[in-house]
Formats: C-alpha cells, structure tokens, sequence
C-alpha cells in the first residue's frame, strides 16, 4: 500500500484586521491508493476548508501553509497553471448538493466533455464515446439520452452520479468526495456509497470521503480522521477510531449516532455547540463541551500522541495518552 | 392611444407650422387643413388614421410633405446604425468590466470600475457628447467631426440604408473606413449610460452566480478561467443582464435625440425632436409607433433568448 | 491564477478600446479642391425647402434658394437699399407706383439650357399665388401678372406699392423654368394647391437658371453643384457648395479644424470666443430683425391706457437688453429696422427714464399692477434673459411681471391667436423695405396679435397708408419715420432691439458677407 497524497500540518487562515484568523490549524494526514479516506467532524469544523485548500479552491483571501504532497510534488506551492492542470487530472472532487453543483443552463454533454476535450485534447467524438462509458460506469440507465438532457431533467441520486462522472473523467488517482450523499436520501445513499467503494477498489483509486456521519465511514473508509475546530483530534484504521474511540469528542459522535441493534436506546447528543473560527477557546477547542475537562485543558493545545497501531491521539486527560506523555 | 395623446396637446398645427403671415390668411389655412383631413372631426380623423394605418400608411408628414412611412424608412436606419453599434459597445465594454468588478469584489478595480461606471451612468449625454468631440476631435483629431460621412464623401449605393454594411456590400473600402470613423464617436457617447447600467447589473448578476456551487464544480475540473468564466458564470448570469440589455434599446432611443442633434446625425432622434417642436402629429404618431414596434420586437427576441440559454425556461 | 486572468480581460478591453481609436486615427476633416461647406442649425425640412413657391421665404432656405434660382432683380452685395437688373435687364414703374414693366434678358438660360422667357416669369408668380403656401402674401394686391410678349413682364397692383421692386428680389420668387417643371407636374392653374404634383420632382432636381444646380438633398445636408450652363459673366468659385445641417455647439467645435468653411448658427457669445483664432474670421452684423414687446389691449385692459403703456417703455431698459443679446445687437429704434428706409435713428431711439415710467404710471390711476410676459422659450435662451431682464426693470417700475415661457410649438399659436397679455416676439423682414412693417398698425397682422383693431389710432392708420403708397422713396423714408414717432408715443408696440448676426467663416474666404434677403450670397464667396 504505497501513500499517494501526505498532508502535513496544513494551515488556512484569513488576515483579518485584528491579524490572522485561524481556519484549519495544522492538520496532517496520508491517503493510500485503493483506499477510502475517511475526514469527520461537525460543520464549521475544517474539512471541507480542508478539501479545498488541497484543490487550490479557497475563496479569495484565504491564505494557506504547509505541505501536500503528491508523487513528490507539493500542491501548495505549485504555480497556479501547474495546480489547475491537476485539478480534475490527479485530484477531482464531488461536492454536497447536486442539485447546485450543476450547471443548471449546459447539457450533460457539455459539462462531462469539456474538460475531456481541454485536459486531454479529445476530438468531440472521442470525448462523447467516453462520456457513454462514464455514465455506463455510474450506472445511468439510457446514457445517450441523457448526454443530451439538462440537469434539472434527472433526480438527486442520479444527478449525484452525473457529478462522479464528471469528476473521474479525466481519471483522477484522488477523488475528494465532499457530503457526497447528505442530501440525498437514504435509499439513494447507499447506492452512492456503493458506487464510490467499487470505483475506489476497481480504479486503484484513492478517495478522500469527508462526513459528518460517522455510520457512513464506519462502512466504508479504511481510515478515519476526526476533526474538531481545524485541528485533528483523532485519527487512524477505522476499526479502532470508530470501534474503540477514545477521544471524548469522538466518543460522542459515535454515541449520537442511532444504532441499529439498540433502536429505543435514546441518542446522546453532545452538548453546546461547535465552536467557529472567530470563536475558538484557548487549549483543547472542545474543552468547554468536554464531560472530562481538567484544568490544563484550557490552557494547552494538547499535542496528537501516537498511542497504539496507527492510531493518534489529542487528549491529554485520556489515561492513555498522560502515560505516554509521561 | 398615441394619436389620442400626441392630438391632446394644445396648439394649432396649421397655425405653428405656417409662415408668420401664412397662418393670418385663412386661405393658406384653410388649404392646410385640408390636405392634411384636420378640417374633419377628431373622432373622424382618427377613424381615417386607423384605417390607413391597416394599409401600412401612417399619414403624411406635415413638415416634410411626404408620406410618415417614407420619413422612417430614411430616418431608421441611420439610428439602427447608430444605436445598434452604441448597445454591441456597451455590452463589450459594460459586461467586460462588469466581470472584471465582480471576480475582484471590493478590490482596487472594482472601486475603479464603480467610478467609471457611475461616470457613465450620471453624465449627461448632451455635454458628454460635446466633450467628446471636443476631445477627440478637435484636440486629438482622432475621429473626423459630425455627420454619418464627411462632407465630399458620397454615401454608398442605397442597400440597408447603413453605410457600413452599404459600403462593404459596394466594395467601397473607403466610404467604409470613413463611416466607421464618424460611427464610433457618437456610438460611444450613446454607449456611455448603457456601459454604467450594464457594468452594475453584470457585476451583482455574476456575484449571485459565482455564489453557486457549480462554479466551483467548473473550477475542479481545471477549465482555464476564461473558459470558467464565459461558459459557465456568464452563461448563468445572462437571463438579468439580457433584461437591462432590452430595456437599453429604450434609453438608446430617448439618447439619441440629443446625441443626434450633436453629431448631425440624421436619424429618428433628430426626426422625433422636430416633429416635436412643430407639433407635426402624423410624424410623432410614426415615430411613437415605430418605438413600440422595436420595444415589442425586443422584448419577443428577449423572450426567445431566454428560452434558448436557460432550458428551464418553457416558452408559452 | 484569478487575479492573472483579471489582468488578461482588463488588457484585452484597453486594446481593443485603444484599436477602436486609433483605428479612426488620422481622419480627414478637410475638405478638398472647390467644395464649401456651409453649417446651419435650421430646423425646417429640406423636403418642403426645395420648392421656393413653398419654402422660399423660410430664411434657413433662402441662400440655397438664392443660389439657384435668379429673380427679376437682385441687390448688390452688402446693399440691400437699391435693387438693380438681374433677369430683368430693367424696369419702369408707373407714376401712380400701380403698374410695374420688366424688361427680360434675352441671354438667360436655365440649367437645362432652355431659354428664360417672360412665359417663365408669369409662371412662376402665378404659381405662387394659386398654391397659396406661406409665401402667398407676397403678391398681396397685385391684380395681373402678364408676359405681354417673350420678354416683357407687366405687374399691376391695386394699390400703390413702391416696394415692388423690393419684393421680387426675394428667393421665393426665383424664377422657375415652366416647360420643365409642368412636364413633372407642375401646375400655376387657379387650382394649383391641389393639381400641383410637382413636389417629388423637385426633391431631386432643380429647376432655375442661377449659378448653382441642386445635386442632392437630405434633411441632414444639401449638396449644391455649380451650373455649367450658367448664364452670367462670373462663375461660382466653388464648384460643390454643401449646406449641412449641424447644431451650434458642434459648428463651435468643427469651425476651428475646417477649411473652406462658414457656421451661421453661433449666437454671438460663441462667435466671440472665436475672436482670438487667427484661422477664422468673425464678423457680427446686426440683424434686420426686430425683437419687440407689445401690450395686448384685447386680453389685458390695462394696455388701453396710454399712460400704462408708456410705464412700461419708459420702464425698460434698452441698453442692458443689447448687452444681453451679445456682440452686433443693437436698440430697435422703432419697428422699421435700421438698415431699411424709413428707419429711426439711434438718437430718436427711446431711453430709459424710471422717473418719467413711475409718473406715467401714477398717472394711468392703476395701483400695483400685474401682468404676466409670454414668449417663446428659444433654443439660446436669449428670449429668456431678455424677459428675465425686462421683469427686473419694470420690479423698478412698480409692475410685477410674471414670466411665462412655452415651447414654440404652443406659444406660437397663442401669440398668432392673440392671446399673450404682454408679449415679446420677433418679426424679420419679408422683404427689405418699410411698406412690411405696415403690419404692426391697428387691424393689420401684428396690431390685430396686441389686439389694436382698425380704427383705434386714426391718425396712425391715415399716415400708414400714406406713407405705404407714396411712390417717391425720398418721401415715403421721412413719412415712415414720422410714423414711427407716433408709434413710439401712442401704440402698445415696444420696439426693443434688433440681435446681433454672428457669422463665422474660415479666414481664406471673401465676400462673407450677410445679406437681410437671403443671408448669404454662396456664389460671390471666394477665396
């Protein structure tokens, strides 16, 4: 399993008046080929902010740092003409809502050929058979007819396939898929889920899956990374984020989740509210939430601390963790 | 309506437009009146007027003595050259800018852009006209001075009516060249309302489009950002500016008349404005209809367009 | 990566602004060889322009008309008091001024070569009398118009009329060639107003034996041609002459890069600007017009009073009224203007005298008075500022004056109904002689708009009509003079000023020079 994407201590901010405003604070994290990385957290939390800034797609005046490596290149620091070049060739990207992700005014035809015909210089024929095949591919019934169709023609579901189209086009090796089924529903989400495990194993393809629902990455992403107010609080093999969560912050993402062998156990939801970036505590982001707060949790960023296979960790009230600090 | 309207107004056209001792001898008046049916009543004349104007025939014009329709027919296309020329140059420039304003919101440019747009928006046409050919006429001879050609420039064989197509069409390179010259002077000035208008409207129609997730999705594919921006965020920001780009036929119009009369433009502007002051009512019913005409014409195009750039649109 | 393509589109824009510019670079504003180009705002359509039995008295027109129809008699250049021989190589006026015999050149050709009889002459007159269109009063009592043979010519007037010979020198009556136009339709039957076709044929061609021909016509310009075929000893020096249709403020402009050039149209603080361009020559004439304020009797009773009446002409301030019309204005002495016979002196003019103005009007009884001043608002606002000026003199006075400016196209049926209350307006001459000023007396045309009819001045009436019939100009001057003192005294008309003229031609031009007639003379410009 080599690495294809390692991101280490990215950092976006915004320069306000009263001098940088931190979004996404320091977060690393590696991505296999063939693999589902999975990036969890509540909104507001930085995954999305996080996405972006690897796609180069932040709004105007973000500013970023750190590094982002891809087969020995580092998408940070590219030139701009450079960086668009890997945009849709090396790193595509499905966003939330399909109904606005879109463009509501071009054919199918147009959107899912146009960068075939600028990115790999196909005649108009050869860019249509492939879009035949792309839409093959995510499983669009009559994908002639629908070359010819306008988004508002198809339903959520399918406009969230079109989307995958569209993005693995240009065959990427990372698809960043953003929310991708959150507004679909739940029927059409697995469907969704399914297609993008079977593209991630049949393409050798490595997809970064961003989630605030935890379900959804317990079955599908090889690794989990949980953030909390732009910083990683936990990461590692799902099994062990999700199966054994140590983090409080996690523990509660898990326990608010429904389960399905305990339907009357009530949901434990956490607590307050996410913190935003103009508002961010001192220490640990998620002390004031926390059930397990200790004096020093609001004083220091706690480090993540490596604790057992793969898995790290930032809590330093966790026994765990204050061992191996020791 | 606007028979009934322009034949409201006070005064007497026989007697404004007769000579200072014409309009004493009843004779002339009488012989006025006349030829033009005023001697009948109001609700007759404008039975007469409707039942030529099913045949095509708007009247006679009683300063000019020849029929409305063959007034129009010399006047238009002066102004279709004119305005046709001033509304392609606002757009250019006006959805340029506007572009350039909104993909640098609250930068540099577009405080920069807000000025000139305004700039065009709040000068008055008349003395921006004369300044103009002041400027670039007399100061930097840039363009030669007024009228659709110069003085010893015999106008192209009769074709469209405008020189510039005219001219071509002839193979009278020339006659071209120097159309051109006395067209974009004019064109600009009556360009300058609509440029403001349609900078504003394109700037806060592609600040609502960039909003959209699918600019986003256009930008991670790696289109290049002119192909971002033309195909994508201009196509989804057209259906408003297309509304200000048909309503500008109107400020066109009313523009001309003053710019017309700067540059001795012989076109509906100048037409209107006399037929105006010498209360020559078959001509301002003409020319009022033909205004409507082209405002229903417009607004029909709109309409199409709309339905061919955004599918969604079902035309009725 | 934004940013960059910002900069792209910004280029782009400038260079093809900047194309679009230079593009046009170096455009010829010149005119070449013998063309003349001449400007004027006028506001009248070319297409009834081109018929003198129509247009001709319409002054916008009449440079064109005089270039291209010859009259029985002409003026010399800057002479309007003498006419002398044109078409007509002499003239005899009967002792009782009633009957008038021209003698026709034998040697006049029209354009199309054919030759002017006395056929031609009775062909136009009587045209222009049956079509009855604005120059019809022209022929006012004349009872025959006759070629007693090809080249005689008789006219006969009802009444005594010296100012005849006046009168045919005007545009209107250019004579037109009658076997040509008939054969397009031209008519000078009784029932020519309606039989006359001949409209569409002479919005292409044109039809006299003057110097110049018509080559073409629009409402934006007209492009005269020299006559080949031109009679008379001296060849126009300009072979294209072109009448342009262009507004004041671009003649402004236009004037300074032009060469061969002349703009009518600059008021006179325009022409003044222009004084220091070494390129140009500005000449300012007083115009033969006159601007005149009236009291109108009928809609304003008040004007019936003498004493009233003369509150006001002693009220106004005449001076101040010239300065405000700019360079070349002067006092209107009285209604005949200065250049014409019969014409008051600037020394007989009235002067302003606000102590005499208050007596009069404690004399006419009427306490604070009001009264309101129409007029017309006209494109340079002179009348504005002359009325604007007027309500500050009389305020001296003791009358309140409210100003009521209308467009022309109500004002000018208001004025010619009769029913301003104080008017201003303005009268410019018909033709250049005083017998046309006969039309400001009680029951004539402008006495009949102050609401003065017939028999409200006897004595007035009685020494117009004297004077209007006396054949022997070196009488009929002092009797219009005479006239005019009485008007000054005892008429609710107030002669104010006569406008200054400015025209402005390119400096190598000659013979600039501006005729009451018909302005300008094209075929004597040279260079």
């Amino acid at each position: 399993m080599t690495t294809l994407l390692s991101v280490r201590d990215l950092r976006v901010w915004l320069d306000t008046a009263r001098g940088p405003l931190p979004i996404v604070d320091g977060v690393s994290f590696d991505i296999s080929a063939g693999q589902v990385f999975g990036l969890a957290g509540e909104s507001g939390s930085g995954k999305t902010i996080t996405a972006l800034a690897l796609l180069g797609l932040l709004p105007a005046g973000a500013r970023t740092g750190g590094s982002a490596i891809l087969d020995g290149r580092d998408l940070m620091t590219m030139r701009t003409a450079q960086r668009r070049r890997t945009r849709g060739r090396e790193v595509a990207m499905v966003f939330q809502d399909p109904m606005s992700s879109l463009h509501p005014m071009l054919t199918i035809e147009r959107q899912l050929t146009e960068h075939l015909r600028y990115q790999l210089g196909m005649s108009r024929k050869e860019a249509d058979e492939r879009a035949v095949e792309l839409l093959t591919e995510v499983r669009i019934p009559n994908p002639e007819a629908a070359l010819r169709g306008h988004p508002h023609q198809f339903s959520g579901g399918m406009r969230q396939r079109i989307q995958i189209a569209i993005a693995l086009a240009c065959e990427p090796r990372l698809l960043v898929a953003d929310e991708p089924t959150t507004a679909l529903d739940v029927t059409v989400q697995a469907g969704i889920l399914r297609l993008l495990h079977r593209l991630c194993q049949e393409k050798d393809l490595a997809v970064m899956l961003i989630t605030h629902d935890l379900g959804v990455l317990s079955a599908l992403a090889d690794t989990v990374t949980v953030m909390y107010a732009g910083r990683v609080v936990e990461s590692g093999p799902t099994a062990q984020v999700m199966g054994r969560s140590r983090h409080p912050y996690t523990r509660g993402l898990v326990d608010s989740l429904p389960h399905p062998e305990a339907a009357d156990r009530a949901l434990v939801p956490i607590a307050g509210e996410p913190a935003g970036p103009e508002s961010r505590p001192a220490g640990c982001a998620f002390h004031p939430r926390c059930r397990y707060m200790e004096p020093p949790c609001a004083t220091a960023v706690p480090p993540l601390i490596r604790i057992d296979d793969g898995r790290e960790m930032a809590c330093p009230v966790d026994p765990l963790v204050a061992s191996l600090a020791r | 309506m606007a028979f009934v309207l322009t034949h409201l107004v006070p005064g007497d056209p026989a007697v404004a437009n007769l000579g200072d001792r014409a309009s004493a001898d009843p004779v002339a008046v009488r012989i006025y009146r006349e030829h033009f049916g005023l001697d009948k009543p109001l609700p007759v004349q404008y039975f007469v007027y409707l039942g030529n104007l099913l045949h095509g025939d708007l009247g006679e014009s009683e300063q000019s003595q020849r029929p409305v329709s063959t007034d129009l027919a010399e006047y238009i296309p002066a102004t279709a050259e004119l305005a046709i020329t001033s509304i392609v140059l606002a757009c250019l420039l006006g959805i340029t800018l506007g572009v350039i304003a909104a993909l640098n919101r609250n930068r540099l440019s577009d405080q920069i852009i807000r000025v000139v747009s305004l700039g065009g928006m709040s000068t008055p046409q008349f003395w921006l006209a004369l300044v103009a050919l002041y400027i670039f006429f007399y100061k930097l001879s840039w363009v030669p001075g007024s009228g659709r050609l110069d003085a010893i420039v015999l106008p192209p064989p009769h074709l469209t009516g405008l020189f510039t197509i005219d001219s071509l069409a002839a193979g009278q390179f020339d006659v071209f060249a120097n159309s051109i010259q006395h067209l974009i002077l004019p064109a600009c000035v009556l360009a300058a309302f609509n440029m403001g208008l349609f900078t504003r409207f394109t700037r806060s129609a592609v600040l609502e489009v960039l909003e959209n997730d699918y600019v986003r999705t256009a930008r991670a594919k790696g289109l290049p950002e002119l192909t971002v921006v033309f195909r994508h965020i201009l196509r989804a920001a057209s259906p408003p500016i297309l509304t200000v780009v048909g309503l500008a036929f109107g400020n066109v119009m009313t523009g001309t008349v003053l710019v017309e009369n700067i540059f001795s433009w012989p076109g509906i502007g100048q037409y209107s404005y006399r037929s105006a002051t010498a209360l020559d009512l078959p001509a301002i019913v003409g020319v009022m209809l033909f205004v409507a005409i082209v405002y229903i014409l417009v607004n029909m195009v709109v309409d199409i367009l709309y339905g061919i750039i955004d599918p969604r649109v079902q035309l009725a | 990566m934004q940013r960059r393509t910002t900069f792209l589109i910004a280029t782009l824009s400038v260079l093809a602004v900047l194309l679009a510019a230079c593009g046009t670079n170096g455009g010829s504003t010149g005119t070449t060889g013998k063309t003349l180009v001449v400007d004027d705002a006028y506001t009248w359509d070319f297409s009834k322009d081109t018929d003198p039995s129509r247009g001709g008295v319409d002054f916008d027109a009449d440079p064109f008309f005089h270039a291209i129809y010859d009259s029985l008699l002409t003026f010399k250049l800057g002479d309007s008091s003498t006419p002398i021989p044109l078409v007509a190589q002499s003239y005899t006026v009967s002792p009782d001024a009633k009957t008038f015999t021209f003698i026709i050149r034998k040697d006049v050709k029209f354009a199309d070569g054919t030759p002017l009889t006395a056929h031609d002459v009775e062909f136009t007159f009587n045209r222009l009398l049956n079509l009855h269109d604005n120059p019809v009063y022209l022929l006012d009592g004349i009872t025959s118009m006759k070629a007693t043979d090809d080249y005689t010519f008789v006219l006969t007037s009802s009444v005594p009329n010296p100012a005849i010979p006046f009168i045919v020198t005007n545009p209107a009556l250019g004579i037109i060639n009658s076997k040509l136009l008939m054969a397009h339709g031209g008519s000078d039957a009784a029932n020519a107003a309606t039989a006359d076709s001949a409209h569409d044929f002479l919005g292409t061609t044109s039809v006299g034996s003057g110097p110049y021909t018509m080559a073409s016509v629009s409402t934006s310009e007209v492009v005269l041609k020299a006559n080949t075929n031109y009679w008379g000893p001296d060849k126009p020096n300009f072979g294209t002459v072109i009448f342009r249709n262009v507004a004041a403020a671009t003649q402004l402009i236009e004037i300074q890069k032009a060469s061969n050039q002349i703009e009518l149209s600059l008021s006179g603080d325009q022409a003044a600007s222009l004084k220091s361009n070494s390129a140009l020559t500005v000449t300012s004439f007083t115009s033969p017009n006159i601007t005149f304020a009236f009291c109108n009797i009928k809609t304003t009773p008040a004007c019936a009073n003498q004493h009233f009446v003369n509150a006001i002409r002693y009220g106004i301030d005449y001076q101040a009224l010239v300065s405000v019309a700019g360079a070349g204005s002067a006092q209107a002495p009285g209604v005949v203007p200065t250049q014409f016979l019969g014409a008051l002196t600037q020394a007989q003019a009235i002067q302003r005298d606000v102590t005499k103005a208050k007596s009069e009007l404690q004399a006419s009884g009427i306490t604070n008075p009001t009264i309101q001043l129409d007029y017309t608002i006209s494109s340079t606002g002179l009348n504005d500022s002359l009325a604007a000026k007027i309500k500050a003199n009389l305020a001296d006075v003791g009358i309140t004056v409210n100003l009521n400016g209308q467009p022309s196209s109500i004002a000018t049926p208001n004025y010619r109904g009769g029913k301003y209350h104080l008017g201003l307006a303005g009268w410019a001459p018909d033709y250049p002689d005083p017998n046309d000023y006969l039309a400001f007396l009680p029951g004539q045309l402008v006495g009949l708009r102050a609401g003065w009819p017939t028999g409200a001045a006897p004595d007035i009436e009685a020494l117009g009509a004297r004077a209007g019939s006396t054949p022997d100009n070196a009488t009929r001057g002092p009797l219009f003079q005479q006239l005019q003192t009485l008007l000054n005294q005892e008429s609710p008309m107030l002669p104010l000023i006569q406008p200054g003229q400015s025209v402005v031609g390119t400096k190598n031009l000659t013979n600039v020079i501006y005729s009451p007639v018909w302005y300008l003379d094209l075929a004597s410009i040279g260079t």
